[in-house]
């Protein structure tokens, strides 16, 4: 454990240098980053504009699941996603070899070795919106909550992070569809929409939508107190269950990683 | 007849990798569902506020949009900045007697009829199975006008994108301004909800954009809800922009040929 705390440093002292580096390259991570998440707080107040309440949740407590996506999607991006995009090309153009040959876990090395600091604003984006939404609509937030919060918001990352890399794996056999990254980013807008919503879908559909469901509504009604034993419950079972399968499917996948590029 | 053998070339290797278009197109089908769905939730509890508009209309307008999406929204911009500009791919292009934007055109539209395909038959399902639901136009004159609206559209979105993709020859890197039109082409084209959901001011400010000439003015048509004169007034606008924005790429074109170097950046 502590070799890999000592890794981690190391990568995080390595993204720093490439941060300061690549000057121009992080102007425009920096505007990506504060476009998106400003989308992604306007789109929920226009989406929200016409409306008092929706699938019984109210307008203040839908703009709350927005912030707290925010906030949850800008720790993802700052940790994992650029790891996934660098997957694709590892594995299209034959490169993964290097990892694998490291005396390191490989699924850790592919999947923390980049650091997206840019991404950061998204995070403080997401608290300023959160902090607005709690002041106007008089949330009670004690300290216990906001523990109950960070965790539900951990368990909530590692189940997002399983189900990328489980798709992400399925590039080393099928090289060519590298854009199953861009199709995660999207994917993972289903986090910020009410569960009920998609009840409404074909139940066979609703089943592989419902784990993402999870991962940032039941931290969202822990500040709202209105957790569910379903939704901590749904929260830690799916995260345990999609990370296990994340570890077991990369190592069967391993074996069918030829190096030979597509 | 030369373009017609470059865009079957091109429609041959777009074809080749029709799985990524597959992929791509679910991208495109994501988003306007769960709208769709959010919308459905919204419309239920306050049908007053939604003046001309009713499910059957905002489901059509999302169908719809799963089409346009795929068809309309050009994503020329990274293949001319990156590859051809930053990686310095341009030379080649510019060593054939060809024009490169007419090329670059060729190049991207067997992308968007696999696509836009894709988004034709999920619209075709959806018809069958809720065919009372869907609200389109059945008039041969309005199908005309939204045809010609789309093509027009298609142009505007080709032209903005290109221009986008020629900004690489001044800036280093151009990722945050094309992720900053993304986000605005989401909200100012229709793709977010259809603009009369909108807040006045920004309604307004949506209208006297060219990205709703792309998307959403393309859509009512095809849906029906635009008179003759509003068709025709609404060709008038898309070909001013193309006018302007094809000034521009021209302009652009020019001055910034002089900086390109063909070593890559």
């Amino acid at each position: 454990m502590k070799k890999y705390l000592n890794v981690y440093r190391a990568l995080i002292r390595l993204n720093f240098s490439a941060l300061v580096v690549y000057r121009a390259n992080v102007i425009n991570n920096i505007l990506g980053s504060t476009v998106w998440g400003v989308f992604s707080l306007v789109s929920i107040i226009l989406l929200t504009s016409r409306t008092t309440s929706v699938f019984g949740w109210t307008r203040y407590e839908i703009l709350l699941l927005s912030g707290v996506y925010a906030l949850f999607i800008g720790i993802f991006h700052t940790l994992f996603s650029r790891n996934f995009e660098r997957l694709t090309y590892l594995i299209r153009l034959g490169m993964l070899d290097a990892i694998l040959t490291k005396p390191l876990d490989s699924q850790f090395l592919v999947s923390t070795s980049i650091i997206n600091f840019t991404s950061i604003i998204r995070i403080f984006l997401g608290l300023a919106f959160i902090w607005y939404v709690i002041s106007i609509a008089h949330v009670t937030v004690t300290l216990p909550l906001i523990g109950l919060f960070c965790i539900g918001i951990c368990v909530g990352l590692l189940l997002l992070y399983s189900v990328w890399f489980i798709v992400a794996t399925l590039i080393i056999w099928y090289p060519d569809l590298s854009n199953l990254i861009e199709f995660l980013y999207s994917a993972s807008n289903i986090g910020r929409y009410p569960r009920e919503m998609y009840a409404h879908v074909n139940q066979f559909l609703f089943l592989f939508i419902l784990p993402l469901t999870f991962m940032v509504i039941a931290p969202t009604k822990i500040l709202l107190t209105k957790v569910t034993v379903f939704d901590a419950l749904g929260l830690l079972m799916f995260a345990a269950f999609f990370f296990v399968c994340s570890r077991l499917f990369w190592k069967f996948a391993l074996r069918f990683y030829t190096s030979a590029s597509s | 007849m030369q373009y017609v053998r470059i865009f079957a070339l091109h429609f041959q290797q777009a074809f080749a990798l029709r799985s990524r278009s597959v992929v791509w197109f679910l991208i495109a089908l994501l988003n306007p569902l769960t709208y769709f769905l959010f919308w459905s939730g919204a419309y239920a509890g306050n049908q007053a506020l939604f003046t001309q508009w009713n499910l059957s209309s905002i489901a059509t307008y999302y169908f719809l949009l799963v089409i346009a999406g795929s068809l309309l929204i050009v994503h020329i911009e990274e293949d001319v900045a990156h590859w051809d500009i930053q990686q310095g791919g341009l030379s080649r292009y510019l060593l054939k007697p060809f024009s490169y934007i007419r090329l670059k055109f060729f190049e991207e539209l067997p992308w968007r009829i696999i696509q836009g395909f894709f988004g034709v038959i999920i619209f075709t399902a959806f018809w069958i199975m809720f065919g009372s639901f869907v609200s389109v136009a059945h008039t041969v004159p309005a199908i005309l006008f939204a045809v010609g609206i789309a093509l027009c559209g298609y142009i505007i979105s080709f032209l903005f994108k290109m221009i986008v993709g020629l900004s690489a020859l001044w800036l280093t890197d151009y990722s945050g301004l094309q992720q900053l039109v993304e986000a605005v082409i989401l909200i100012f084209a229709g793709m977010l909800m259809p603009l009369e959901f909108l807040p006045n001011v920004i309604r307004q400010i949506a209208f006297s954009l060219p990205f709703s000439y792309i998307i959403y003015f393309p859509l009512v048509a095809f849906q029906g809800k635009l008179t003759a004169t509003e068709s025709v007034r609404t060709i008038g606008i898309q070909i001013v922009w193309i006018v302007i924005l094809a000034g521009i790429y021209q302009l652009l074109w020019k001055k910034g040929l002089r900086l390109f170097i063909g070593l890559g950046q």
